[in-house]
């Protein structure tokens, strides 16, 4: 993190980078790419270091009128390195009126800057559910109580939440990537595990999903006769842009003759500043 | 926050992707523009 301090002074402007790395093997062949096998810094991080340390040089050799810290921010991919950054280093230390990021992205062509007023990122929760119960002989399956049948149950009513009880001009997704469960064919398990990612925009869809998807899980854990725990936790906040900070960012930009302004959508990717702009 | 388009220079390869590369021309071009705007706040 780099302050400095302003010839007046009356407000601080804040920019942030993530500097983070993912367990990638770089294989993009490029000079710069990186020396590390298993870490690369995908997901744009290496250019938004870049920038970062490019406008550290530029308002070192430009005085700025106003305060500037420039946040280099890690484990932005997580486990949420915004909150540890801002609640105990930027909020108590620094008073800072407004708070800049940029994501590069290879959808939109370069010269192209996008943004949007309100929700760019969606916030995410992450959800874990474990159905729980009697495991036995595969051949006997009135002496166990299977937790494979209630997750696969789960996993197709579960789809209702999106398609029938969310509003469909809200942007939501709800993805289960993994499902876990038994050790051999001829074996009714003892459990089975499903964890997915809840990608929401509002607060209150956030909690109305989560009610759901706990009533799902519990409504079919009592028809197939099975245990089941529920875990739902907020990971990100979304990213909302504020009107008046946006509203100004944009009609500069329009003003640019050097890059061209087009207005975002919204994405179901996620990004922890979502936390400071909150 | 908002997003910088950096392209690629192979279409269709994910930020997250081990083989993405974007055209890092954009890189001095949007230095000075968040130069020019944090300067004018």
């Amino acid at each position: 993190m780099v302050y400095i301090p302003g010839t007046e002074g009356k407000k601080a402007i804040g920019w942030r980078t993530d500097i983070d790395g993912l367990p990638t093997n770089e294989e993009a062949g490029l000079p710069f790419a990186s020396k590390h096998k298993g870490a690369m810094h995908a997901c744009g991080h290496d250019i938004h270091m870049t920038v970062a340390l490019g406008l550290l040089e530029y308002v070192l050799q430009n005085k700025q009128k106003n305060n500037i810290l420039i946040l280099f921010q890690p484990a932005e991919e997580g486990p949420g390195g915004e909150r540890e950054m801002y609640d105990n280093v930027i909020e108590p230390k620094y008073k800072v009126n407004e708070f800049y990021a940029l994501h590069d992205s290879p959808e939109w062509e370069p010269g192209i800057i996008t943004t949007k007023v309100g929700e760019l990122f969606a916030g995410i929760a992450a959800v874990k559910v474990d159905f729980i119960d009697t495991p036995g002989h595969g051949a006997m399956p009135h002496m166990t109580r299977d937790p494979l049948i209630a997750a696969a149950s789960f996993l197709l009513e579960v789809q209702t939440l999106i398609s029938r009880n969310l509003n469909p001009f809200d942007a939501e997704v709800l993805t289960f990537g993994t499902i876990n469960g038994g050790t051999a064919a001829n074996s009714v398990a003892k459990s089975c595990e499903l964890t997915g990612t809840l990608r929401i925009g509002s607060k209150e869809s956030l909690e109305f999903s989560k009610k759901r998807i706990l009533d799902i899980a519990q409504g079919v854990a009592k028809a197939i006769d099975v245990k089941v725990n529920v875990e739902i936790y907020d990971a990100y906040s979304p990213v909302i842009n504020s009107p008046e900070i946006t509203n100004k960012f944009m009609n500069w930009m329009k003003s640019r003759t050097d890059f061209k302004f087009q207005e975002a959508p919204i994405t179901m990717t996620s990004e922890d500043f979502g936390y400071i702009l909150k | 926050m908002f997003w910088l388009g950096v392209g690629g220079k192979e279409k269709g390869i994910s930020l997250h992707s081990s083989k993405f590369s974007p055209d890092e021309s954009v890189i001095v071009p949007a230095v000075k523009l968040v130069g020019e705007y944090i300067s004018n706040l």
